[in-house]
């Protein structure tokens, strides 16, 4: 993690973030979110820790880090009292977690290697088969398909990295109905959904007898702050009257669509202060996107309408990042 | 001409099919089965108490050589009814004789299977409820057109007396008589034959069943594993993972653990070459008391899949049992034949989530001390070895006492253990190579003067790399000094 320069800076991720937490706040209608456990990898910044404590309230939080150095960097930093840092991996931590009944959970995997997607998917169906109804899970993959890697020609490279892909999710989890085409920058993040909802799938439905949970889709995200990233959450339910009421709890909340499908695209370019100030003075409006592109000629070229209209959906939750003196 | 096509089957195909797919063990198994369902049959005890000695005075006696094959015991014989109705049909009829009560083996194919896989003729002399009558299996019954088989009562006061079935199988086949027709060629089958009933039938004998087999007493072969009852550390020790839950009329419990320490470099090699035997490890699946699954290390029991390696060598040590048990057989995740495991069971792929939970706590601590042998045997060597079945029936006492602490979850009371970790305040990374023996013997000379040392090549290696760090450290301090000097 620490690789990546300006992690905490990262605008797109930021709005993930924020979008995640208020999707919280509208689920502490319906459950006693403050007396949940968090469990996240805090790094040593601890970005989500801080929103999720500030916000939610809630006191019992642990961050998982396995580099021991990274560990104890993050002991040092970490913000509040109430944050365990523990030194394992996340994998070694869910095969040794029992959940006692009445227990309540919501955790954020969130996994940057593209490389170690299998284990991922495994640990994700483990916690997910522990897991109670009511819980709530965040899972973040890369959603990059160069992160496949490839060396093939032009022509043959979607169907090596199919290949790779297959590879590295393993038959267990493998859709069979995916095809190279499903590996292009646009469609894999979707791609990956399917994945997950395979996953999902075999960990919670194939036992309706002894085990009625399911998954309720909340909030799939795509963002890209370089590298293209999803984050999936979805929430475990035991009945489907819950899944009504949860869903009139969240209507305001636009971007929430309870689907597998339509991951809301987060991708907001870097923009100055001026920029920002000037822009959000023509918001929220209904013919806004035409007056974005007229007079943001610079920022919104190119005939790409997502970016403006990804600005238009989160503008609220820009971050600003100024110089401070302390 | 002929105004039908004959569709009845002939007795060869019907014989040839029955008995094609069945080792002659396997066949010999069916025929215990049936005496076990007459021990549950005569008790009528609907719920079994699991720490009695439920079998208790009931024996199976199993002879042999190559001119008959017998097996008698004091079960109970076969109702009357039963045997006219059910037990000598070529299939079972879907009337339901058989009440709840809960037995591994359901009247079937078996004990015909049995007959024509060994023999051409066959007595089968029963009492049941003090009334005592004869099936006779007729030598030339796969010729004739008659398919019914012929019962009398013969006056045969002293034998049975207790109830029981004897059956005699005779005019052995050819291939069954090339197996026993010497005497070593005997005592041979005869071990092959103890260990497939140890197998199979160690829970049973445990409850006090007893099996001979030509007057030889088959003992039970417990499935131990490694419990630390001595050190004070309860955050750091080897104990197995346990679990227990009850779905609808089948209650369920399982403990996976190590039955031995991991295996050290050496053990690895030597298990690859076949030096050693990976018999041990795996799942053991009990269904009623009977074993269907031994020491499986394939996907049935969860190896390879969902995260858990697959089944490897250095897992030598990892051993597991589950204990299926119900009233209604059909609830039971096995197949028909009682030699495996119904995979499509919803019962048996929720406990399989438990079975992978547990066996990945003991593969993770396999690769987490991998390098490590020395340092890990200091741990697993403290732990003593106990039989599965006595960890599971002493569970509350061990509750009591503190020594274990069930938890309560949405998925069953699970103990999960606290196993010891190595300390790392590096990483570590394991270094392995080949040398020629020489130079080993040679490296051995060098380091300890004499090269009939017991040291083994991977200490052999690990004490040359150990000097050479610190041959390397000192040039490092040397070359760092000058530098500071130079400057």
């Amino acid at each position: 993690m620490t690789t990546q320069p300006f992690y905490h800076l990262r605008p797109n991720k930021f709005i993930d973030r924020s979008l995640f937490v208020e999707m919280l706040v509208g689920l502490s209608q319906i459950y006693p979110i403050s007396s949940y456990r968090y469990t996240g990898f805090g790094s040593y910044l601890f970005d989500d820790f801080k929103i999720i404590h500030d916000t939610l309230n809630i006191t019992e939080m642990i961050s998982l880090e396995k580099d021991i150095i990274e560990y104890q960097r993050a002991k040092y930093n970490c913000p509040y009292r109430c944050i365990e840092v523990q030194n394992i991996n996340s994998s070694e931590y869910i095969t040794n977690l029992v959940i006692e009944e009445g227990e309540h959970n919501i955790f954020w995997l969130d996994y940057v290697s593209p490389d170690d997607l299998y284990t991922q998917l495994c640990d994700y169906s483990a916690l997910l088969n522990i897991l109670s109804p009511g819980d709530v899970v965040k899972i973040t993959l890369n959603a990059t398909p160069s992160s496949l890697g490839g060396k093939a020609e032009p022509e043959k490279l979607q169907e090596e990295r199919f290949e790779i892909l297959k590879k590295r999710v393993g038959e267990e989890f493998f859709p069979p109905s995916l095809t190279r085409d499903d590996l292009t920058t646009s469609r894999y993040p979707l791609t990956l959904i399917k994945i997950l909802k395979k996953v999902i799938m075999s960990a919670l439905e194939d036992d309706p007898v002894y085990s009625p949970n399911f998954m309720l889709p909340l909030l799939p995200c795509v963002y890209k702050d370089g590298q293209q990233m999803l984050t999936f959450t979805g929430i475990i339910l035991d009945s489907h009257e819950m899944e009504t009421k949860i869903k009139d709890a969240l209507k305001s909340y636009k971007y929430i669509t309870f689907s597998w499908e339509n991951p809301c695209k987060i991708e907001i370019p870097a923009l100055t202060v001026r920029e920002i100030t000037e822009m959000n003075r023509m918001l929220p409006s209904k013919d806004a996107q035409q007056q974005l592109e007229n007079s943001f000629p610079f920022v919104f070229s190119g005939g790409k309408d997502s970016l403006v209209k990804s600005y238009i959906s989160f503008y609220k939750y820009y971050p600003n990042f100024h110089n401070v003196s302390l | 001409m002929g105004t039908v096509a004959l569709g009845f089957p002939t007795k060869d195909f019907f014989v040839d099919m029955l008995t094609r797919d069945i080792s002659l063990s396997d066949s010999i198994l069916d025929l215990l089965d049936n005496c076990l369902d007459g021990v549950v049959r005569q008790k009528s005890i609907t719920f079994k108490d699991e720490t009695s000695k439920y079998y208790e005075g009931y024996y199976s006696r199993i002879s042999f050589d190559d001119s008959s094959f017998s097996i008698e015991d004091n079960c109970g014989g076969i109702p009357r009814n039963v045997a006219e109705k059910y037990a000598f049909r070529m299939g079972r009829s879907s009337e339901n004789y058989e009440n709840d009560l809960p037995t591994v083996g359901i009247y079937g194919i078996g004990m015909k299977r049995a007959i024509f896989k060994i023999g051409r003729s066959a007595e089968v002399i029963t009492r049941n409820e003090g009334e005592l009558y004869r099936v006779t299996v007729p030598l030339d019954w796969v010729n004739s057109p008659e398919w019914d088989f012929p019962i009398d009562e013969p006056e045969m006061n002293d034998i049975l007396c207790q109830g029981g079935t004897k059956i005699k199988i005779c005019n052995i086949n050819s291939d069954i008589v090339n197996l026993w027709n010497t005497k070593d060629k005997v005592e041979n089958y005869q071990e092959e034959l103890i260990k497939a009933i140890q197998q199979s039938y160690s829970f049973i004998i445990e409850k006090g069943f007893r099996i001979m087999v030509n007057e030889k007493e088959v003992s039970a072969l417990p499935i131990n594993v490694l419990v630390d009852n001595k050190s004070s550390d309860s955050k750091s020790r080897i104990m197995p993972y346990i679990y227990k839950n009850t779905f609808g009329d089948v209650k369920v419990s399982l403990a996976v653990g190590f039955y031995a320490s991991p295996p050290s470099p050496e053990e690895i090699d030597d298990e690859n070459s076949s030096k050693r035997s990976t018999a041990g490890a795996g799942w053991t699946i009990v269904c009623n008391d009977r074993v269907v699954l031994y020491n499986d290390k394939s996907y049935l029991t969860g190896w390879g899949e969902s995260g858990v390696p697959q089944y490897h060598t250095q897992f030598i040590g990892i051993r597991g049992v589950v204990i299926f048990e119900s009233n209604n057989p059909k609830a039971l995740p096995m197949t028909t034949t009682k030699r495996g495991i119904d995979t499509s069971s919803r019962v048996y792929s929720a406990v399989k989530d438990r079975m992978k939970h547990g066996l990945k706590i003991f593969t993770d601590y396999t690769n987490k001390w991998k390098g490590q042998n020395e340092k890990e045997r200091e741990y697993s060597t403290v732990a003593e070895s106990v039989p599965v079945q006595k960890i599971l029936n002493d569970l509350n006492t061990a509750e009591q006492s503190g020594k274990i602490k069930l938890r309560q979850t949405q998925q069953g009371a699970i103990f999960t253990p606290s196993l010891p970790k190595p300390v790392i305040d590096k990483p570590y990374r394991v270094v392995r190579f080949n040398k020629d023996i020489e130079s080993i013997s040679l490296l051995k000379e060098y380091f300890y003067g004499d090269e009939a040392n017991p040291a083994s090549p991977s200490q052999v290696g690990e004490k040359a790399f150990d000097e050479m760090i610190l041959i390397a450290k000192e040039t490092k301090d040397k070359d760092d000094n000058s530098a500071v000097l130079s400057s």
